[in-house]
C-alpha cells in the first residue's frame, strides 16, 4: 500500500463511518462519481462494517409507515393491500385514514410537534401526573403479580417492575405485544435492566393496546428472529382502566 | 434459532402466544438481491418483502443515529422512496443488497444528523426516544462470533476500536468524540485513521 492508497482508504472509511460534515460529504459523493478507485474504496468500508448494522435492535414498523412509503411513491394500491396485516378489521373510517396520505403526514408533523412539547412540558413540570387509559397487571407462571403497565391516551406506556429477579447475565428482557389482528407477537421494548422503562405505543392502534403483553428472556439485545426465542416470565392483557 | 434453554425465574418454558414460524422462515430466507432487482423492474410487492424483512431493523439503525422515533421512521421513509427510485443501480459486485440498503439508511440519518439540525432537544429528556447510547463493548459482544469484523475490532487498540464502534453505530462526530475523549480534534482524527488503516489490514 502506498501512502496515496492510505490517503483514499483513510478518507473513504471517515465518509462510510459518517464523520464527513455536509460540504465535506458531497466532495466525496463527487469524487466517487468521477474516480473508479475512489468508489470501490468506499464500496469495500461499507462491506467491511456492514455486520455492526447488524446489532441494532429491530423496531416494530407497523402498517402506518408502509401506508406512508407506498402513497408517497404511489405505488399500485393491489400490492400492498394484498399483503397488509388486517384491513378487513378495520372500521370503514379506520381504513380511509389508513390509506389517507394526508391524514398520516398531519400526523407526522403532529406527532414531532407533540414530542418537542412533551419535553417542554417534562421539563418544565416533571411531576405532571396523568389518568392511564388502560391498565395491565402481568403475571409470572406462578399467578403473581410480576409487573404492571400503564397505557395513556397519548399513546405512552410505562412498565413498572413488582417483582422480579435479576436479569441473568448476558441476557436481555423484551417485551411483546400478541395481538390477533397479527400472525405473530411483535416486539415493543427491550430491557437490559430490571427498571421502569417508558414505550411508545402511539403508533399502534386501540385494538392493539387492548391486546396481551409478554415478556421473554431472550439473547443479550434482544431476540436474533423478531420473534421470541425464549421463556415467557410473564404476561396479561390490558384492560380499560376505568 | 433454537431456544434458549433456560428457565427464570423458576418456572416451566411457557409461551401461550401465537407464533408463525412459517412466516419466520419466509421472512428469514428474503433473497434481497433478487427482490431489489424485482424492484428496478417495478414489481412493489418486492418493495413491500423488503419492508417486512428489513424495516424493523432500519428503525433501529436509523434510531441508534437520529434517536427519536418519529426522525428514525422519517429516515426509513426516505429510505425506501430511495431503494424504489436507485434500485437499477444496486451493482452486487459492490457488496450485498442488505449492505446497499443500510448504507441508504445510515446516509440519509448522517445526513438529517449533521445537516438538519434538528436536534437540538436533547434526546435525554424525550418520551418517544427509547434507545439508549450503547458501549463500544457491548456492541462488539453483539457480533456473531464469527465474524471477522468482530476478530478485528477485538485486535484494535482498545480507543480506536471505541471511536470507530461509536462513530459508526451512533453517528458521533469528530468534535463530539475530541470532547468525549478530551483531547484534540487533530489527536482524534489520527486515532480513527491509524485505527481504519489497521482494520483494513485485518479485514483485507
Amino acid at each position: 500500500m502506498t501512502d496515496r492508497d492510505d490517503d483514499r482508504d483513510a478518507l473513504a472509511a471517515e465518509y462510510v463511518l459518517g464523520l464527513l460534515g455536509g460540504a465535506e460529504a458531497a466532495d466525496v459523493e463527487r469524487r466517487m462519481a468521477s474516480d473508479a478507485a475512489f468508489a470501490q474504496a468506499v464500496a469495500a468500508w461499507r462491506v467491511r462494517l456492514a455486520d455492526l448494522d447488524m446489532t441494532a435492535v429491530p423496531q416494530q414498523a407497523d402498517e402506518a409507515l408502509w401506508s406512508r412509503i407506498a402513497s408517497g411513491l404511489a405505488l399500485p394500491s393491489a400490492a400492498p393491500a394484498a399483503t397488509r396485516a388486517a384491513p378487513a378489521t378495520q372500521s370503514g373510517l379506520l381504513s380511509w385514514l389508513w390509506d389517507s396520505l394526508a391524514f398520516w403526514r398531519g400526523l407526522s408533523a403532529a406527532a414531532v410537534a407533540a414530542a418537542a412539547l412533551f419535553v417542554m412540558l417534562v421539563g418544565l413540570r416533571p411531576a405532571v401526573v396523568a389518568q392511564p387509559a388502560f391498565v395491565a397487571v402481568l403475571t409470572t407462571d406462578a399467578g403473581r403479580p410480576g409487573a404492571v403497565m400503564h397505557a395513556y391516551a397519548d399513546g405512552r406506556v410505562t412498565l413498572i417492575p413488582l417483582e422480579m429477579a435479576p436479569i441473568p447475565q448476558g441476557r436481555s428482557l423484551q417485551l411483546w405485544s400478541i395481538s390477533t389482528a397479527k400472525p405473530a407477537p411483535v416486539a415493543i421494548g427491550l430491557m437490559d435492566q430490571v427498571r421502569t422503562i417508558r414505550l411508545d405505543l402511539r403508533n399502534l392502534s386501540p385494538d392493539q393496546i387492548r391486546q396481551r403483553f409478554a415478556i421473554s428472556v431472550e439473547p443479550f439485545g434482544g431476540s436474533p428472529t423478531g420473534l421470541p426465542t425464549g421463556p415467557v416470565v410473564m404476561q396479561g392483557a390490558m384492560t380499560p382502566a376505568n | 434459532m433454537m431456544p434458549v434453554s433456560i428457565t427464570y425465574p423458576a418456572g416451566r418454558v411457557v409461551w401461550r402466544g401465537r407464533t408463525d414460524w412459517g412466516l419466520m422462515k419466509q421472512a428469514t430466507d428474503l433473497d434481497v438481491e433478487e427482490a431489489l432487482r424485482r424492484c428496478a423492474a417495478g414489481d412493489a410487492g418486492a418493495l413491500r418483502a423488503i419492508f417486512e424483512r428489513e424495516a424493523p431493523r432500519m428503525i433501529g439503525v436509523a434510531q441508534r443515529i437520529v434517536r427519536r422515533r418519529a426522525l428514525a421512521e422519517e429516515v426509513v421513509q426516505d429510505s425506501f422512496v430511495q431503494i424504489w427510485r436507485r434500485a437499477a443501480s444496486f451493482d452486487a459486485a459492490r457488496g450485498a443488497g442488505r449492505t446497499w440498503i443500510y448504507a441508504i439508511v445510515r446516509h440519509r440519518a448522517i445526513s438529517i444528523l449533521r445537516d438538519e439540525r434538528r436536534l437540538e432537544l436533547d434526546a435525554d429528556g424525550d418520551p418517544t426516544a427509547t434507545v439508549s447510547e450503547e458501549s463500544s463493548d457491548d456492541i462488539v459482544t453483539k457480533l456473531s462470533d464469527s465474524s471477522s469484523l468482530r476478530r478485528c475490532l477485538e485486535h484494535l487498540e482498545e480507543r480506536a476500536r471505541k471511536l470507530i464502534v461509536l462513530t459508526y453505530v451512533h453517528g458521533l462526530s469528530h468534535t463530539e468524540l475530541a470532547a468525549r475523549e478530551g483531547v484534540p480534534l487533530g489527536t482524534v482524527k489520527s486515532w480513527i485513521r491509524r485505527g481504519a488503516l489497521a482494520l483494513r489490514e485485518c479485514l483485507g
